[in-house]
């Protein structure tokens, strides 16, 4: 019989309440030079009616046996609650206080259609921007400019509509 | 962006791996196009989740594909 890989685990949702989750990622040394140290993934996941809950099951396909350190992020209605945690073995353990964010109205120009912004200046930023709405991602474009001669990246964002940024960095 | 090429090896950042999570406005990454951008939110009073600090969940084997996989065999039976 083959093995088994990977591990799932599940959290439940709230009503109004739709929480995300991300693997951090760590770089191999040779690519250092180009991309950044630490990245986010987001773990696949499936989900589950129960009246006014929503069971979320989430899908680590690679299982460290030295752990794999999590960022979950749980979406209200005008607010984020930013977790971190850590699959070891077989459990999850929260291993920070959830800290609550409010967004702010972002960019709020004339009402038009989707506006294309510069938002990374090279792929060094591991820059991760949501949809509190729908917690899809945002997901950029890149072109190459060639007044620069340097690849950009540019994402579609909304007026009239707040987003979610973050980034994770190596801290001591 | 978060996401990089399939070609860049990475591995899951572990036990070892420390990392700190900044939450940015967009407007910053958008206009100022600059490398350092300072960390941006409002704090606000605590939102219900059933998470918090020391919760433990219980985790089970088997990932997306392994289920995928098992589905895949029972149809074909």
């Amino acid at each position: 019989m083959d093995d088994i890989q990977g591990k799932h685990f599940s959290i439940t949702d709230p009503k109004g309440i739709s929480t995300v989750i991300y693997q951090v990622n760590k770089t191999e040394k040779e690519f250092l030079k180009e991309y950044p140290k630490l990245t986010v993934e987001r773990l696949e996941h499936i989900e589950e009616i129960r009246g006014d809950f929503n069971k979320k099951t989430f899908y680590v396909e690679n299982p460290s046996k030295d752990g794999n350190k999590l960022v979950i992020l749980s979406f209200g209605q005008d607010k984020v609650v930013i977790n971190t945690g850590i699959l070891l073995n077989d459990e999850v353990k929260i291993t920070k206080k959830p800290t609550p964010f409010k967004f702010t109205t972002l960019y709020s120009e004339e009402e038009t259609e989707y506006k294309e912004f510069k938002y990374t200046p090279n792929l060094k930023r591991p820059i991760t921007i949501i949809d509190p709405e729908t917690t899809e991602e945002i997901k950029p474009v890149l072109y190459f400019d060639e007044n620069t001669n340097e690849v950009k990246g540019k994402c579609k964002l909304k007026p009239y509509k707040s987003y979610f940024a973050f980034e994770i960095r190596e801290s001591e | 962006m978060a996401n990089i090429t399939k070609d860049v090896k990475n591995k899951p950042a572990g036990l070892d791996v420390n990392f700190e999570i900044d939450v940015m406005d967009i407007n910053n990454i958008v206009e100022n196009k600059k490398y350092v951008l300072k960390a941006n939110g409002k704090r606000i009073p605590t939102l219900s989740t059933e998470l918090y600090e020391g919760k433990s969940i219980k985790a089970y084997a088997g990932g997306k594909a392994a289920e995928e996989k098992t589905v895949k065999e029972e149809i074909q039976h």
